[in-house]
């Protein structure tokens, strides 16, 4: 299998004047063919080598907890508010999104959506390489998408929550003095007020229209593009396609209403009735 | 390329062993960081360890070379070489046996070999004693068949011949019958003689059964008879077997008797000293002839020289004591700081002896909300803190015994209190720099930057001792003079400036060895800084004989400057003060040392920010003097100074506030009795010492003196800083505008309001407030209007610019208006808020016009008047001056300068208002002098003679002052500020501005009671985030924005935080330098924690009310006119002429009057003075009634009628408690007199060649007569005496009245000239000062001639308290008739017989807990 595999590659890239080359290669290959067994047993190949890295990373940690002590602060004091209030770091992404966000969307719809997005993956994932092989190419797409949402999303969320967020929750510089009067001119204004529409219903409707058509309407386009000729949306069907043009787009809209507040100081696309803004 | 291997042929074995060496060198250094660099507190415990070895060490050398020095004189040396000689005498040889060339071992021998016989002839008699046991057992049997065999007989002599012969029946009683015992001989034992008789008896029966067998009474009885016999024939047996053995144990018993010897012979005697004589005696008399027993040999021989023996090894036991103690030390010493290896224990081995010592206390935190645990450790390093060996300058400061141990741990045990409590800090930590956290200054690329050590997420940084850093030493703080014994020098201080501490004291100490180099034999030089509190002196050392030191040290600061930064010069001076500015200490009774401790703590001097530009503080002689208000010049302290000037700040100080929120202040709350007992202690012991060196070591067990305890008045406070503080909060009424928990809100702080147009024209009412200082220098109301600051140059802006015309008409309006209201108000008083319509109609100003206009009312009269009352114990009447020692007056005038009275007010009113002052203001602390109409008028006239300049400082026009006192422009509508900029009539606008300005914090205006105060709340202001500070423009760099310097600027510029949109409202005080220093040190102790009841001083019932008494004292300037507590009589400045003509024409002085007075009688007194007067030369009106000439007028008690009950009750504990009396008193009931001591007393009291007492004291009804030809010189009222003062203190009086009252006229007619005021706290019979009987008093009666002094005095004493109430004075030769002394002679009921009645009364009465039952002195 392996070899045919191998074969096949080599072929298919035509490159056929060297065949020397091509002979070594088949038959380095073959030899390492005989050598490699399919499979080796877990119990010791496997865990033996786990067992060393565990005590490799158990020697770390102990060195790191001698040279660096628990950044532990004064005990609690219940009338006294710290400027600014973190929260643990591993949660500082999601204090993040409270700057753009309402509560209700960054605190509770937000999550919700990822923890169902990565509940759904089973049932929208048709790539039957996903079991066993990780290879980027075969995966290009899977991949690139969980690096987006987790490396760049997450991740810089924290870190920005973590090193750039000061008292009043302002920007900070690296090594710039947290001053707690610092005051910083932001006036945000609505997506429709942008626009000049600034009645309530007809705004309400302008914003709405927007956040539909962002989430609905690239996925569409490409759909109608796409479903005749690709394969992949052929077998992955309407109804998976949309769950997963959803969260691809939510996840993107993130990013885009990020851009928006802090480059052109937009504050709400969508301002809906009792608070139901997004 | 490397050959491919399979999975399953590798094993990694280098790579296994690389990460398993990682790990296991990784988990031996994590073992070994726990250990040691984890624990940095082991290392300072080893220290402290090695330290304490080296000190015991030192004392192991000490006591050594002590010891050997002893060892080589007599009396050690004789003691020594009779122990030796004594201990080879007395030595047993290695086989236990004696040497028999001496009387001792002879007798030794002797007595071992009596031991040896005795021991064998007790064995002798322990077998016998075993044999005779055995026989008896067998006896035993015997006679229980015996007595058998007796039954029998008679049961067969009753069935033979029952029915026979009746008269046989009875016979076996014949037969069993005894014979009478036979006598005991003189060698038979007791034991012996029974078993003889026993034997005996036995024989008799034997043959009586022999004769009745032989009547032949029938074969059966005859068998039982045969049977019987050999019963009894058998007992005989045993009991010859028992007296055999009975006669060796008598053997025995003898043997040993006679080498016991006699036995103890008995002694009648029964007093102690003779018995031991007497028993003597009788041994020798019982041991003639009989030398060689036991018993003598112990008494006559071996007992005396054994105790010989005792006494001299314990002599030498007692003086090798310390060294033996010493060794001991060093050795537990040496095991701390060295353990040696314990094969048992070697877990303790490995850990070392090191601990962490924790306590945890427990206070109330966020307003009594939250309960906290707080933890401390700070005893694991600080080992020495709570002991009293570590004193030593030597010692490593983080070792030092805690200064003022003796007062301050005493009553704030660390165990209890722990050390955060009061100093704050991370308790829990056990690492110096997490403990310490601390904010410093710190150098910073040339700026001086505030900086936060250690842990900066701690709230509660250790509080700060003060730092002298950065000491400009220049022409104006370079010298002063120390004199040593007679000689004088002047020690000159290098002018420049000294960076810090260390080069400061270095400089002083070198300049100071220098000047005094000659007077240093026997001394070595301290000037350091112990406790916050500079020390300059000589520690003596043992080099030189005591006697040729210099026994007194002083030192005077010409150049106050400098004893400002040392401290000698302050708010508090000491006892030991001089009144020329000079200290002195002389050696103590113990100590040698030489040793002057600063009373406050070093401060730096700060000069104001124009200082230089002025050049008057140049490097040149100028004198320091007083500088008068500024007005709001913008920052007084300059940049330059102002951060060091935080530094030093001693805020340790605030730590005591937490607790003694509500005390008045900082000192020991009590007098010096403690103090004053114990060295009376020490010079009884001294004396009884030196009379009977070893009756003083039998009674004491010790040659040693004991301790005397730091005197209390040489640290007359123990937080000055604090102290000055939180009277300068409480004198300004910061609370009036800032909420503060324990401190009310005074509404009475400043004049009542509501009808202020009866006492000031509108032009003064106007300046006043637009400008309070500029018509009185010394005023605690602020300038409300300070001008506005730049920021940037924090200086006004220039006159002309905008900021600055706006703000002069801001100023102009809203005085104007405020002016408009209060004017408005008091001429229309029915339009007051809350006032009845009909009441007061008329305004008071129309209501008292001419009420000075009295007929014979003069300004020369109320001069004198003045001068005379004691209105100048609080008001001075000079312009710029202030009361002569006061320090409280010194910033801010206790009552108002009447310098310029004048200027401000009106005849009529000021006769209205000295006349009754609680009439026109209730609340006022001023007093009612008990002024006639006609006396007030005067004074009113004379203080309208007291006039000054114009105004100056804040002007007024003629147009502004007609705006306020028309009525018709008082109502012109306006533009209100206060209210927005809306349109409202010149009076509403008044109102608004009033509230927004806040002005009824202080004073009481009619509208504004429920009004909240405008400021901020400063509860727990110490402890705020900095970060909720607005520093507006003023501080921009951060590391500079801390709580210190927030308060500092705030206070010194108030509207220094002021922005564009930010307008601030808070006065401005023009508080000096001091002020600033102590208001902050106050603040940083408003912490928000509260402490629980075992910590909470106020819990305490008697510190409660006594520091209630305390307060009040403070508050209404007792000490205006009486000394007190050793401070005080501060109108003795103005009187100096009337003193030197009549030392004794003052306010008494109160030091001791809670020892003196009874507490009911000092009630009633204060709450009526008028009716309770005391010395007649104080009360002219007494013989002049109301036409006292103004040459005889007198110091007048005033009446306090505005204080409750409760106040004077808590006054009067006060001073109970503080000269250690106990509350409630109870009056002792008088001695019971005999007729003769009565007479006795009452003719020495009469005749004039002894007491003479009626030349000066009165008794009973004043003598009008008396009182106006020789007021003067006239006493108080014997007859009152007794429901006034304390027998005990009556007599301590008669004793030696000058140890009172150093200025009374009072005689002392008994005890020597040099008796210490507490002498009679000894018992009479071994009182070393008892003086000789005073001639002429012993010859009144016969029978008296052997009386002391002492018991002389005592009589009078008592008989002074046996006189009943109403009883006549006998003249002089009729005292025998006297009811004085015969009560049946006249009608009164005496004492005694009251005395008696109380007596029975409390036997029935139940027992209260608080009171005792009646005593007897």
């Amino acid at each position: 299998m392996a070899q045919s595999v191998l074969e096949g590659s080599e072929v298919e890239r035509g490159d056929r004047s060297d065949v020397a080359k091509v002979k070594e290669r088949t038959a380095k290959a073959e030899r390492l063919s005989k050598a490699l067994p399919d499979k080796v047993h877990t119990w010791p190949y496997l865990v033996r080598l786990e067992m060393m890295v565990g005590t490799g990373l158990l020697a770390f940690m102990t060195i790191w907890s001698i040279l660096v002590d628990a950044p532990l602060e004064e005990p609690a004091n219940p009338t006294k508010t710290p400027n600014p209030s973190k929260a643990p770091w591993y949660f500082l992404g999601l204090q993040e999104l409270l700057v753009y966000f309402d509560a209700w969307f960054a605190g509770v719809v937000l999550p919700a959506m990822i923890i169902v997005g990565l509940m759904v993956i089973p049932y929208v994932d048709i790539n039957p390489k996903g079991n066993g092989y990780y290879c980027f190419k075969d995966r290009w797409f899977a991949v690139s998408f969980y690096l987006f949402g987790f490396v760049v999303l997450w991740i810089s969320t924290v870190i920005i929550g973590t090193f750039f967020r000061g008292p009043g929750w302002y920007m900070f510089t690296p090594g710039e003095y947290w001053d707690v009067h610092k005051t910083v001119a932001i006036t945000n204004m609505d997506w429709p007020t942008k626009f000049g529409i600034t009645s309530f219903w007809p705004a309400f409707g302008f914003g709405a229209a927007s956040v539909l058509g962002f989430l609905f309407g690239p996925p569409a386009v490409y759909w109608k593009l796409k479903s005749g000729t690709s394969t992949t949306l052929q077998k992955l069907g309407a109804v998976r396609y949309w769950i997963v043009a959803f969260f691809v787009m939510s996840t993107a809209g993130v990013v885009v209403k990020m851009i928006l507040r802090l480059g052109f100081n937009v504050k709400n696309i969508m301002v809906g009735p009792m608070g139901f803004n997004i | 390329m490397s050959r491919f291997v399979r999975d399953e042929k590798r094993t990694f074995p280098f790579t296994w062993l690389a990460i398993g060496g990682v790990l296991a060198a990784t988990a031996l250094w994590a073992g070994y960081a726990e250990f040691t660099s984890r624990v940095p507190w082991q290392n300072n415990q080893q220290r402290f360890f090695e330290l304490d070895l080296e000190l015991a060490r030192k004392a192991k050398e000490a006591a050594q070379s002590d010891w050997e020095k002893a060892s080589e004189r007599d009396p050690l040396r004789g003691k020594l070489i009779e122990l030796q000689k004594l201990e080879a005498e007395m030595a047993p040889r290695a086989d236990g046996s004696y040497d028999g060339n001496t009387e001792y071992g002879r007798s030794q021998n002797l007595l071992a070999k009596l031991n040896a016989d005795f021991l064998s002839a007790e064995t002798g008699k322990t077998f016998g004693a075993s044999d005779l046991d055995e026989a008896y057992y067998y006896r035993n049997m015997a006679e229980y068949d015996r007595d058998h065999a007796q039954v029998a007989v008679r049961r067969l002599y009753k069935e033979t011949f029952a029915e026979s012969d009746a008269a046989r029946v009875d016979e076996p009683n014949a037969i069993y019958a005894d014979p009478p015992k036979p006598e005991r001989t003189a060698d038979q034992s007791a034991e012996l003689h029974h078993l003889v008789s026993e034997v005996a008896r036995m024989k008799a029966h034997v043959d009586q059964i022999d004769k009745a067998t032989s009547l032949n009474p029938g074969p059966e009885v005859v068998k039982a008879l045969r049977a019987s016999k050999a019963a009894e024939l058998k007992v005989v047996t045993s009991l010859e077997s028992e007296i055999q053995h009975q006669g060796r144990i008598d053997q025995a018993r003898a043997k040993m008797s006679a080498i016991d010897g006699p036995g103890e012979p008995m002694v009648a005697e029964k007093e102690p000293a003779k018995r031991d004589a007497a028993i003597e005696q009788a041994r020798k008399a019982a041991c003639t002839g009989r030398e060689e027993t036991r018993n003598c040999v112990k008494w006559l021989q071996i007992e005396p020289a054994d105790a010989k023996f005792k006494a001299v090894s314990l002599a030498v036991s007692k003086a090798k004591r310390p060294l033996v103690e010493a060794e001991e030390r060093f050795k537990n010493a040496d095991a701390k700081a060295h353990p040696k290896f314990d094969p048992a224990n070697p877990l303790a081995f490995l850990i070392g002896p090191f601990e962490i010592k924790q306590t945890v206390t427990k206070w109330l935190d966020f307003k009594r909300d939250v309960d906290i645990q707080q933890v401390d450790r700070c005893e694991t390093c600080h080992l020495g803190v709570d002991k009293p060996t570590y004193t030593a300058s030597d010692v490593p400061r983080e070792f030092r015994t805690h200064p003022r141990r003796d007062m301050l741990l005493a009553s704030h045990p660390p165990e209890k209190f722990g050390c955060t409590s009061c100093h704050q800090g991370q308790g829990r930590a056990t690492s110096s720099e997490y403990a310490h956290s601390t904010m410093n200054l710190h150098e910073h690329h040339g700026d001086e930057r505030w900086h936060m050590d250690g842990d900066h997420h701690w709230e509660d940084p250790l509080l700060q001792v003060g730092k002298l850093e950065k000491i400009t030493i220049d022409g104006r703080n370079d010298e002063f003079e120390v004199r040593v014994g007679k000689k004088k020098v002047t020690v000159k201080l290098e002018h420049k400036l000294y960076a810090d501490e260390t080069e400061f004291f270095g400089e002083l100490k070198s300049k100071l060895a220098e000047a005094l180099q000659d007077n240093l034999a026997g001394f070595k030089l301290v000037a350091d800084k112990l406790d916050n509190r500079v020390r300059i002196g000589l520690e003596a050392t043992d080099d030189v004989d005591a006697a040729k030191r210099p026994k007194a040290i002083g030192l005077v600061f010409p150049k106050q400057e400098l004893g400002k930064i040392l401290g000698f010069i302050g708010p508090y001076s000491g006892s030991n003060m001089k009144s020329d500015g000079s200290l002195t200490k002389r050696a103590e009774l113990e100590s040698p040392n030489l040793l002057l401790t600063a009373s406050n703590p070093p401060m730096l001097p700060v000069r104001a920010a124009n200082d230089q530009a002025q050049g008057t503080w140049v490097d040149n002689d100028k004198e320091y003097k007083y500088v008068p208000p500024r007005g709001s010049a913008g920052l007084q302290i300059s940049d330059a100074e102002r951060n060091r000037f935080i530094q030093s700040l001693p805020e340790v100080e605030s730590g005591c506030l937490r607790c003694h929120a509500t005390d008045s202040d900082l000192a020991p709350h009590n007098s010096r009795a403690k103090f004053i007992e114990a060295k009376l202690a020490y010079e009884k012991a001294e004396v009884e010492r030196a009379h009977d060196p070893e009756g003083y070591r039998k009674a004491h067990g010790t040659d040693e003196l004991p301790r005397v305890p730091a005197d209390t008045i040489e640290s007359a406070s123990l937080a000055p800083t604090l102290d000055q503080g939180r009277w300068t909060f409480r004198q300004l009424n910061c609370n009036g505008c800032h909420l503060l928990e324990g401190y009310e809100n005074n509404k009475d702080a400043g004049p009542a309001l509501d009808h202020v147009s009866a006492k000031a024209d509108p032009e003064w009412l106007i300046s006043w407030i637009r400008y309070p200082r500029g018509f009185r220098a010394k005023t605690s109301m602020p300038n409300l209007w300070p001008a506005p600051i730049d920021p940037a140059s924090k200086v006004p802006y220039a006159e002309g610019s905008p900021q600055h015309s706006k703000w002069l008409q801001l100023r102009a309006d809203e005085t104007v208006a405020i002016a408009a209201y209060l004017y408005e108000r008091s001429e229309n008083p029915a339009t007051l808020p809350g006032a009845g319509k009909a009441k007061d109609a008329k305004p008071l100003r129309e209501q008292i016009k001419g009420y000075a206009d009295v007929e014979g009312a003069s300004a020369e009269h109320g001069k004198a008047l003045f001068e005379a009352y004691g209105c100048q114990g609080c008001h001075a009447n000079t312009e710029g001056a202030s009361l002569p020692d006061s320090w409280r007056g010194r910033e801010r005038d206790i009552a108002p300068n009447l310098a310029n009275v004048a200027s401000k007010t009106n005849a009529d009113w000021l006769a209205y208002w000295v006349e009754d002052p609680q009439r026109y203001w209730h609340g006022t602390a001023m007093p009612n002098l008990r002024l006639s109409r006609k006396e007030s008028a005067s004074v009113a006239k004379y203080l309208m003679t007291l006039k000054s300049e114009a105004l100056a400082a804040a002007p007024v026009t003629k147009a502004e002052a007609e705006l306020v006192a028309d009525a018709n422009k008082r109502a012109e509508l306006v533009t209100c500020a206060a209210a927005g900029g809306a349109k409202m009539s010149r009076v509403d606008c008044g109102e608004k501005t009033i509230a927004y300005r806040g002005c009824y914090g202080c004073h009481r205006i009619s509208g504004y009671e429920n009004f909240a105060p405008i400021g901020p709340e400063l509860s727990g202001f110490a402890k705020k985030d900095t970060t909720t500070f607005d520093y507006g423009y003023a501080i921009a760099d951060h590391n500079l924005q801390t709580t210190e310097t927030y308060a500092t600027l705030k206070l010194d510029s108030p509207r220094i935080y002021s922005r564009d949109r930010v307008e601030l409202k808070m006065g401005d005080f023009d508080l000096s330098a001091e002020e600033i220093r102590a208001l902050v040190v106050f603040l940083k102790g408003t912490v928000p924690s509260t402490p629980t009841a075992p910590f909470d001083p106020m819990k305490n019932e008697q510190y409660a009310a006594q520091a209630e008494g305390r307060r009040l004292v403070n508050d209404l300037n007792c000490r205006g006119c009486h000394m007190l507590e050793g401070r005080g009589a501060e109108i003795d400045g103005w009187r100096a002429a009337i003193l030197a003509q009549d030392g004794q024409a003052r306010a008494p002085w109160l030091d001791g009057e809670g020892a003196r007075v009874q507490p009911e009688w000092l009630f009633n007194f204060l709450r009526k003075p008028e009716e309770h007067g005391i010395r007649p030369f104080m009360h002219p009106e007494w013989a002049w009634k109301d036409e006292v000439p103004n040459d005889k007028l007198a110091l007048r008690m005033p009446s306090f009628r505005q204080l409750t009950p409760e106040q004077w009750t808590s006054i009067v504990r006060y001073f109970s408690a503080w000269d250690d009396q106990p509350y409630p008193y109870q009056v002792p009931v008088a001695n019971e007199l005999t007729k003769d001591e009565k007479l006795w007393a009452l003719r020495n009291m009469n005749s004039d060649q002894a007491g003479n007492c009626q030349k000066c004291h009165f008794y009973g009804e004043f003598p009008v007569q008396r009182g106006l030809e020789e007021l003067a010189a006239l006493a108080p009222n014997i007859a009152e005496m007794r429901h006034r003062l304390r027998p005990d203190w009556v007599r301590e009086w008669l004793l030696r009245p000058a140890n009172y009252l150093k200025y009374t006229k009072m005689p002392a007619f008994f005890a020597s000239a040099n008796r210490p005021k507490d002498a009679a706290r000894w018992p009479d019979e071994n009182d070393p000062f008892l003086s000789p009987p005073t001639v002429g008093w012993n010859e009144a009666v016969p029978g008296f001639e052997k009386l002391t002094a002492e018991q002389q005095a005592t009589l009078i004493r008592d008989f002074l308290y046996t006189i009943p109430d109403g009883a006549p004075w006998p003249a002089r030769g009729a005292e025998d008739s006297s009811v004085l002394v015969d009560p049946a002679a006249g009608v009164v009921a005496d004492q005694a017989g009251d005395a008696k009645g109380d007596k029975k009364a409390d036997k029935k009465a139940p027992k209260t807990g608080a009171l005792p039952g009646p005593m007897r002195f």
